[in-house]
């Protein structure tokens, strides 16, 4: 039987405290059920994880993971001195937090304006439309910018309609970071609205029937009613989206970058990537991406017990 | 626009817009390129006796050439890890681990080629690096000049010192012998040779290319000195002979961040530094510690001329907001005069020429400040590419052998070659193989070429050049109507017109090596800042819209934002390294 | 709902029609301008000539591609991996994320199995031990190594967790007391009333795997292995960078027929069209499929 989903947060337990113990499962189906799955997580991501452990290793490839020898805090402290580190953790975090802000804000809007367009089949098709990007590889996305904003594309001849000389676009310091912020949040914009269109539609339609018997404008509704409906889910997706301030999209920029924007575009994990596998310096990038995912790890805990706090909910 | 035959030949396996595009060290290789230790030096065409007579054909007996091919008594498996070619340069029914190459050295030899991964070029270190930290090496790989040091250090190379001696062929080694074994050296370490190096092919350095049809309207002769470049400038824009915007010399574009020199490539003003004895973008030695060109007082009055030039009219107004292929357009476009460029220039610029039947080019040797001055110029880095074979392979000797095979049989000296001249399957698909060529193969090329056509027969020329001897025939009886067959115009403008100054001058040139330098990825992103400070810092004081003094502003800048901590990375590495 | 039908309620709607209807318009512009350049004659393309257009049309661009075997083996790669990893991940997912719903009270070990699963999502040991345990395994270069290693994605099990998390609880509770095991609940009881999870999920991984090209490169040690966005990113970058120097000039005559804007184009219209014909389809499910938590209780 296929049930119209629920749409409510959560159905409260109108039931008097059950006693545990007929209630409570045999655990051991709960353990098996999960054994297949986390089989894989120790293959695939467990097993890998003991190569953290050059971080304190002066790896050579040659000697292998085990024979390599132990040098202690070494490339931390390396990384410290090094002064290109610094202005990849800037870019990164410029990049991140310039998406992070667009696709929060971007999204409430467009949810808010789609929420207001009667004609169904308009919101429908432009919902269809707007969501198209999520699902486009990389790959083609990655060169259908790149040939939009090359010295001949589309962008630069419409310039010239307006008199105005082309545009190095993917060379130039000033405006790579403004097109891998621009075109991810256009890839990510309206996929990210559906949260927010799924909360709105979980908000009591009799109180936009009782505001308009009292003769509340459209504007006023929105910002009565419908704003402060969402209001949960927006404080929870900012808090959720903290954590990702260490995370730009490696596959974007490592297909969008190249060596002349290297000043604002490098983020940590291609750098990681360039002095682990590139330059062979395998330690120093193993502890450089160490350090992003620590960082990261603490951003999700504070976001967890923000959202916890705040928005009284939980992610995991 | 299309690519002319011979600029895909001879241009350095690395090419500029690959340094745009590779990652990683790669890059800076590129962009810092360069030699080793020995500064400058004075060549001569004629490096070894020999030489004169291996092109020819026939002067030496194929085993000459073959070396030792002999078969291996049992079957030796052989597993490579290559780089992946395009889809394209293959027969039907062939791939790249299949086909008339494969089978050769398989029946040759007795070898049996085994593919443990190909991987696109943009890719290939990265594969590497893993294959190498799984301990699964393939036999035989090809790796760049970092990755090979590191592997010899490791101790996972095998020794190639005796193999070489033993089955490289007189001719492989005679390769390496035209630019005094340096290529050898870069792969040798503590007195061992570690890996096959390829050559890098020397004497490409600037021409300046002129319209000869434009010199012969205005009854001028080609400019043998700098202010003849720029009197010859003056009068072509005066007479308005590219029409009202006419240009005198088109410039580099800016299509990369050392923009303004352009070693092998279209329109650097190398040789404009050169003659006041400045090499920017380059790392060069200065009394035997490594320097770095741009900063160097000799830029100063360099830049100057530069800037006197521009504010003359005389340099493309719009060069610095230009790319290279758009300067490259105005040549095409008929609109300007002059430019720089190495001997294979025409099959850029060919479109001049099929767009007017009129036009013609001569190149004389880009002009000093006096008519006789030495020419500055730089050299090309020694090796880029290394062939490894794994520590513990049984047969070490066995990419030489497979090398005595293909380079016989490509440069056409076998008689039963067959896979050439066909290239079925393109060179570009042969696993085992490295550039290899005489360094001063374009000159020597050009003395016998010019000879056999002054005898009017092809018969002592090398298989590889009688192609070449028959398409300049062709051209020539196109010569009224050039656009007929714009390659084959091309190539013999190339061959006959863009060789020839470099021949004649042999003597006034002074060539400088600059040193490779492969600065760690820590320092990439700063390097890369400091670079576009300079190119800008450096285009602006030519285009008059900073001073002058801006130049000593600019070196105290570069060296405050981590120049002095590189150049002291550079020396020291270098230093090391020559240990 | 009532609502006015005055004339600011009609600026007010034609304005918002009208942004929204700007925005689809620049959604869909690079997409229109790729399929006008794919159907565009080679040369006006490579003269930058089209816009949304198609100058000179022609089908030659996807003829050349479905002659070329390449492509098509590289796209039926793709679609072995899209399978194989679609039917792991669909019932990995489900036997991780319904123990993973049970309360602490009913299942005191789940505190823990759930940071080990979010532990992924953040820490990884990086590339070179990943591939090394790949090959020790045995799985390079064969279809297994694109499909075992994504066969759990973590982020996927926390979205259907926090789905079941939101079904009433009741269920599993009058269930229990009929006796079901926790097996029949999940099955019978749970993965039938989350349909929208499950196709989401289920879309989700089906988009990583299809548009992933990295894992191509470095798992795979043969282009004739490669899948489709591998495939396709070799040849561009192949095209825009590689050995030109090292090729002939009939190789390059060819390369420039093989490659060429409008050429990649098609490329390109080829590697989308089979996500974006799904993706429509389970649209409806995402609104309601999508939890990313649930309320304290």
């Amino acid at each position: 039987m296929l049930t119209k989903p629920s749409v409510r947060t959560k159905v409260k337990p109108h039931r008097p405290a059950a006693p545990v113990h007929p209630l409570r499962p045999k655990t051991w189906s709960y353990h098996l059920m999960l054994f297949p799955g986390l089989l894989f997580l120790i293959a695939f991501n467990y097993l890998p994880m003991a190569g953290i452990s050059i971080a304190f290793k002066e790896y050579i490839p040659a000697l292998g993971f085990a024979k390599s020898p132990w040098v202690g805090f070494e490339n931390f402290r390396m990384m410290a001195v090094l002064p290109g580190i610094a202005q990849i953790f800037i870019n990164t975090i410029t990049i991140s937090s310039g998406e992070i802000v667009l696709l929060i804000v971007l999204p409430v809007i467009l949810a808010l304006l789609l929420n207001e367009v009667r004609q169904m089949w308009f919101k429908r098709s432009a919902q269809t439309i707007i969501y198209m990007p999520h699902f486009i590889s990389w790959v083609i996305l990655a060169g259908m910018v790149l040939e939009l904003f090359s010295l001949h594309g589309l962008v630069n001849q419409m310039l010239s309609l307006f008199g105005l000389h082309p545009i190095s676009f993917m060379s130039s310091n000033v405006w790579f970071r403004p097109i891998i912020v621009g075109s991810f949040v256009w890839t990510q914009m309206g996929f990210d609205t559906i949260v927010y269109l799924a909360a709105l539609t979980a908000l009591n339609p009799n109180l936009y029937e009782a505001s308009a018997l009292d003769g509340a404008t459209r504007w006023k509704q929105m910002m009565h009613i419908t704003i402060p409906g969402i209001r949960p889910t927006i404080v929870l997706l900012s808090a959720l989206s903290l954590g990702n301030l260490l995370n730009a999209n490696f596959e974007q920029v490592f297909l969008m970058y190249n060596p002349l924007v290297y000043p604002t575009g490098d983020i940590i994990q291609t750098w990681v990537y360039r002095t682990g596998l590139v330059n062979a310096d395998f330690s120093l990038a193993t502890a450089v991406g160490l350090l992003q995912s620590l960082v990261g790890f603490i951003l999700i805990l504070i976001s967890y017990r923000l959202a916890n706090r705040f928005a009284n909910y939980r992610i995991f | 626009m299309r690519k002319g035959l011979m600029s895909l030949k001879f241009k350095p396996l690395i090419t500029r817009r690959q340094k745009v595009t590779v990652i990683g060290s790669a890059v800076l290789l590129a962009s810092t390129t360069l030699g080793s230790m020995v500064s400058a030096q004075t060549v001569r065409l004629t490096s070894a006796h020999y030489l004169s007579k291996s092109l020819g054909g026939g002067s030496h007996p194929l085993s000459w050439y073959f070396g030792n091919i002999k078969p291996y008594h049992k079957t030796v498996n052989v597993s490579i890890g290559w780089f992946s070619s395009l889809p394209t340069g293959l027969p039907p029914a062939a791939s790249q681990t299949n086909n008339a190459y494969v089978r050769t050295v398989d029946k040759t030899l007795n070898v049996h080629l085994t593919w443990n991964f190909l991987e696109p070029f943009s890719e290939l270190t990265t594969k590497e690096q893993l294959v190498v930290a799984d301990n699964q090496m393939p036999d035989v790989m090809v790796v760049n000049q970092q990755q090979m040091e590191q592997l010899a250090h490791a101790g996972k190379l095998a020794n190639l010192t005796g193999a070489f001696k033993r089955d490289a062929s007189p001719y492989i080694k005679s390769l390496y012998a035209s630019n005094h074994d340096r290529a050898l050296k870069t792969a040798t370490i503590n007195g061992k040779l570690m890996a096959i190096p390829d050559t890098q092919i020397g004497y490409q350095w600037n021409l300046l290319w002129i319209r000869k049809d434009w010199l012969a309207k205005l009854h001028l002769q080609p400019p043998t000195t700098m202010a003849g470049v720029i009197h010859v400038a003056k009068e072509f824009i005066s007479h308005h002979l590219g029409g009202k915007q006419t240009i005198g010399l088109v410039g580099p574009g800016n299509s990369s961040p050392n923009s303004l020199t352009t070693y092998n490539n279209f329109g650097g003003f190398d040789t404009i530094f050169g003659a006041f004895g400045a090499y920017p973008t380059y790392w060069i030695n200065v009394h035997g510690k490594a320097k770095y060109g741009s900063v160097q007082p000799q830029m100063l009055p360099a830049l100057k001329y530069l800037r006197a030039m521009y504010k003359a009219g005389v340099i493309d107004p719009s060069f610095a907001t230009r790319t290279t292929d758009q300067e490259v357009a105005k040549v095409a476009g008929g609109q300007a005069g002059m430019f720089f460029g190495p001997w294979w220039m025409p099959g850029h610029v060919e479109q001049t020429v099929e767009n007017n039947p009129n036009a013609t080019w001569v190149a004389v040797a880009a002009p000093g400040l006096t008519a006789h001055a030495r020419l500055n110029v730089l050299a090309p880095p020694w090796s880029l590419n290394y062939i490894v074979v794994k520590k513990g392979f049984a047969h070490p000797g066995v990419a030489l052998k497979a090398i005595n095979i293909d380079q016989t049989d490509y440069r056409g000296h076998n008689p039963a070659g067959n896979f050439y001249p066909r290239y079925n399957p393109g060179w570009a698909n042969w696993p085992l193989l490295v550039q290899l060529d005489f360094y001063n193969s374009v000159p020597l090329q050009y003395r016998e070429l010019k000879a056999a056509l002054a005898h009017h027969s092809p018969a002592s020329l090398a298989p590889r050049d009688v192609t070449i001897y028959q398409r300049i025939l062709k051209a020539r009886a196109n010569q009224a109507h050039p656009a007929k067959d714009i390659a084959y115009w091309a190539e013999a403008a190339a061959w006959m017109t863009g060789v020839a100054p470099i021949s004649a001058n042999e003597k006034r040139y002074h060539q400088v090596e600059p040193m490779t330098v492969v600065l760690p990825v820590s320092m990439e992103a700063q390097w890369t800042q400091m670079q576009s400070l300079e190119n800008e810092t450096l285009l602006q004081i030519i285009t008059g819209q900073k001073p002058v003094s801006a130049f000593k502003q600019f070196v105290q800048q570069w060296k405050g934002l981590g120049g002095t901590k590189i150049t002291q990375y550079v020396q020291a590495h270098i230093k090391a390294f020559s240990k | 709902m009532v609502r006015s039908r005055t004339l600011g309620a009609r600026i007010a709607d034609m304005l918002i029609v009208g942004s929204l209807l700007v925005l689809t318009l620049l959604t869909l512009a690079p997409v229109v301008h790729t399929i006008a350049e794919s159907l565009s004659n080679g040369a006006a393309a490579a003269a930058n000539a089209v816009s949304f257009w198609p100058i000179r049309f022609t089908w030659s661009s996807y003829t050349a591609l479905f002659n070329g075997g390449g492509f098509f083996r590289a796209f039926g790669i793709s679609v072995e991996r899209v399978v194989l990893n679609g039917v792991l991940s669909f019932f990995l997912t489900i036997l991780m994320a319904y123990p993973l719903s049970q309360s602490p009270r009913n299942f005191p070990a789940r505190r823990y199995y759930i940071w080990v699963v979010v532990f992924t999502m953040l820490f990884n040991g990086g590339l070179i031990p990943w591939y090394v345990t790949i090959a020790h395994l045995g799985l390079i270069n064969t279809i297994w190594a694109l499909v075992l290693p994504g066969a759990v994605p973590a982020f996927n099990v926390v979205l259907l967790m926090n789905y079941f998390r939101s079904l009433p609880k009741e269920l599993d509770e009058a269930a229990r007391l009929d006796g079901a095991s926790p097996w029949y609940i999940c099955w019978k009881i749970y993965v039938p009333l989350s349909w929208p999870a499950l196709a989401t999920v289920t879309l989700f991984a089906i988009v990583t795997q299809w548009n992933s090209f990295f894992d191509g490169f470095i798992l795979i040690n043969n282009p004739h292995n490669y899948p489709l966005m591998t495939f396709i990113q070799q040849l561009v970058v192949e095209t825009q960078s590689a050995n030109l120097s090292i090729l002939t000039p009939t190789q390059i005559a060819e390369l420039s027929r093989t490659s060429g804007p409008s050429l990649n184009a098609a490329k390109f219209m080829i590697g989308m069209i089979p996500m974006l014909a799904i993706y429509p389809f389970l649209q409806r499910y995402f609104i309601h499929g999508i939890r990313l938590g649930s309320t304290n209780e």
